[in-house]
């Protein structure tokens, strides 16, 4: 089936991607209230990361958050003190989210696809018109998660950039 | 002393992975961290850990093809897979090449327990 013709809404379903990542926030910080989806909300100062399943179906999955969120991720899974977190640390944060909600995407697609290695970037990633996307709110901090199907997979290279700021 | 070698080229999910072994009640075992299926090849033949816990999704060398290269050596320690990637046909495909469990991100410190205490035991 083509990426154009793949209802994502039905296959995937926004509550899904919700589900994905409240169950991503519980795994990391168990006994906190989870993320909930809330109207589309979009980060300060965002970053982001994206990640490309192809194959069977080809499209981006794209994740956003604010820089001060992915900020305080960083501190809590890495146990750092307040402020200490580096560039790479962020970096590293925003890939293995969008890693994962792209795996758990991925296993809901049908065919055989494969899943890039994930593209984090130190400044906003905007996804690509048309697909699904839901944002989560939290704890205060709106977290946004997209699919958008690609009908043209290799035209793409997106580098991971430097910092904004 | 037991050795568990973790290779993830994250290093926030091998800090997870670390902590959710610890929270499972492998407190008293040895860790060892790998970045890629290549680090881990080496970090093998010089710690030999008693299992191997990798991601997939990975630079240099896959999880998938780092199994299939120790394998090749007949290298038959238990290895389990530690993914996002978690389908019916990448459980296949794990099991085929010779992972004893595959154990699917997000998860839980008892789920690595589940996983990990039959080839522990």
């Amino acid at each position: 089936m083509s990426a154009a013709t793949l209802d994502l809404e039905d296959v995937v379903g926004a509550a899904t991607l919700v589900d994905i990542v409240a169950d991503l926030a519980e795994s990391l910080f168990p006994g906190e209230p989870r993320p909930v989806a809330v109207p589309h909300r979009d980060p300060q100062e965002p970053v982001g990361a994206r990640i490309r399943i192809t194959g069977g179906w080809d499209g981006v999955v794209v994740l956003r958050m604010s820089w001060t969120f992915a900020e305080q991720l960083a501190h809590r899974l890495f146990l750092l003190p307040d402020g200490t977190a580096v560039d790479a640390d962020l970096l590293d944060v925003l890939g293995e989210v969008v890693n994962i909600v792209g795996g758990n995407v991925k296993a809901l697609l049908p065919g055989d696809n494969q899943l890039s290695l994930p593209h984090p970037r130190l400044a906003d990633v905007v996804p690509p018109a048309g697909g699904l996307h839901a944002t989560v709110l939290w704890g205060v901090e709106p977290v946004q998660i997209s699919i958008t199907p690609d009908p043209a997979p290799e035209a793409h290279h997106h580098p991971v950039e430097g910092p904004h700021r | 002393m037991t050795t568990i070698l973790v290779v993830d080229d994250s290093r926030v999910m091998r800090q997870i992975v670390t902590r959710a072994l610890r929270q499972a009640g492998y407190d008293h075992v040895d860790i060892v961290e790998a970045e890629d299926g290549l680090d881990g090849m080496s970090k093998v033949v010089q710690c030999e850990p008693d299992v191997v816990l990798s991601d997939w999704n990975m630079p240099q060398m896959s999880g998938l093809e780092f199994l299939q290269a120790l394998r090749s050596r007949g290298d038959g320690r238990p290895f389990g897979f530690v993914t996002s990637e978690s389908s019916e046909p990448m459980r296949e495909a794990a099991t085929q090449a010779g992972a004893s469990f595959l154990i699917g991100k997000p998860f839980s410190p008892e789920d690595v327990q589940a996983a990990l205490d039959p080839v522990l035991s």
